[in-house]
């Protein structure tokens, strides 16, 4: 029980001081990952054991999909403008998703073969 | 008759888990069918979106702590992948430009507006940190996790093919290409592919998504003022 306890306060005060910060600097990048980003740092630096948080991240990161379908639904409220920008939307989502796959693969198929 | 929309998630969420695991089959995705039934009932029941939401706030408001939890897996391969973090680096972030910018400039050039380019920006990252971004920078959230889906799961289809025919042969080139390109759902047949590219998808999934955090808030006001000057 102490366990669940542990982690979910240190993932929360994560959270919270990430929420903080971005509040603080009036920033537009996401408070939770800024709070990730400081779970990620505390894990490198020894201060937080990995073992210490995974009662609640695993969890939380087996059933994420259930986290936002309730979110996802809320397309239903947007379908009218999904409709007119069908076309504009699988147009550049397709080949952003092509350009990436070549960009990424043939640069670090390059990058590791000069390292050889 | 509160606690009906939550159920109804969790209930549908696990049978079509159990028929997607059952059949293996790509596109049974379980949370692109999940969204797509519960649409269909509360539209056929003439239900207001607003209740059901409400009903859901216990799932939605765990997804920030979820978001966190995402330290853990970037910690555990990050001693991994140390040695080539250099080369994956470089690889993620010249992805993270190409998919945020190639999106933005078509998405621009084809007329869309602020909402529209705002949604399809963040397309290449895994759903949850797609969505915080497509709200931060004023798209829609629900637009850009659909999005993110809907790609996840042709990619998981066509990836490996695609790459093999441009020339990517390496097998941490293809892990690292279908991670960056095409998130969880890439991650996940890369897995079954071969486990040295599951491992380089898992990373570059992880990788692109903190570096898509950080590069796409400063991108994107930049990118939109450069294009309406003109």
């Amino acid at each position: 029980m102490l366990k669940y306890f542990t982690s979910a306060i240190i993932i929360l005060a994560c959270l919270f001081a990430g929420k903080l910060i971005s509040y603080a600097f009036n920033l537009a990048f996401p408070s939770a990952i800024f709070g990730m980003l400081i779970l990620f740092s505390l894990l490198m630096t020894g201060i937080v054991k990995h073992h210490s948080v995974l009662a609640c991240s695993t969890p939380l990161l087996k059933y994420m999909p259930l986290l936002f379908i309730p979110t996802l639904v809320g397309l239903i409220e947007h379908l009218g403008l999904l409709k007119d920008n069908l076309m504009i939307i699988s147009l550049s989502v397709t080949s952003s998703c092509i350009v990436t796959l070549a960009v990424v693969g043939l640069i670090f198929q390059k990058l590791n073969k000069s390292a050889l | 008759m509160i606690y009906f929309g939550i159920f109804i998630t969790i209930v549908l969420f696990f049978i079509f888990k159990e028929i997607q695991s059952k059949t293996a089959w790509l596109i049974l995705n379980p949370i692109l069918l999940t969204m797509l039934l519960i649409m269909l009932i509360l539209i056929s029941s003439e239900s207001s979106y607003e209740n059901y939401a409400k009903s859901n706030l216990p799932l939605t408001l765990l997804l920030e702590p979820a978001i966190v939890a995402l330290a853990i897996p970037l910690y555990k391969e990050f001693i991994y992948i140390k040695s080539q973090l250099k080369n994956i680096i470089i690889s993620c972030t010249l992805g993270v430009f190409s998919s945020t910018g190639t999106a933005l400039f078509i998405a621009y050039m084809l007329g869309a507006d602020n909402q529209v380019t705002a949604s399809v920006a963040p397309n290449a990252v895994t759903s949850p940190i797609a969505m915080t971004l497509a709200d931060s920078l004023g798209g829609i959230a629900a637009l850009a996790a659909a999005i993110v889906i809907l790609i996840g799961v042709l990619g998981a289809i066509f990836a490996h093919p695609l790459l093999k025919l441009i020339g990517v042969s390496d097998k941490a080139a293809q892990g690292l290409a279908m991670g960056a390109a095409c998130h969880a759902l890439g991650t996940a047949r890369a897995v079954e592919l071969d486990s040295k590219i599951g491992a380089f998808a898992s990373v570059s999934l992880i990788v692109s998504a903190v570096l898509t955090s950080i590069i796409l808030p400063i991108l994107y006001p930049l990118f939109m003022n450069v294009l309406n000057s003109f």
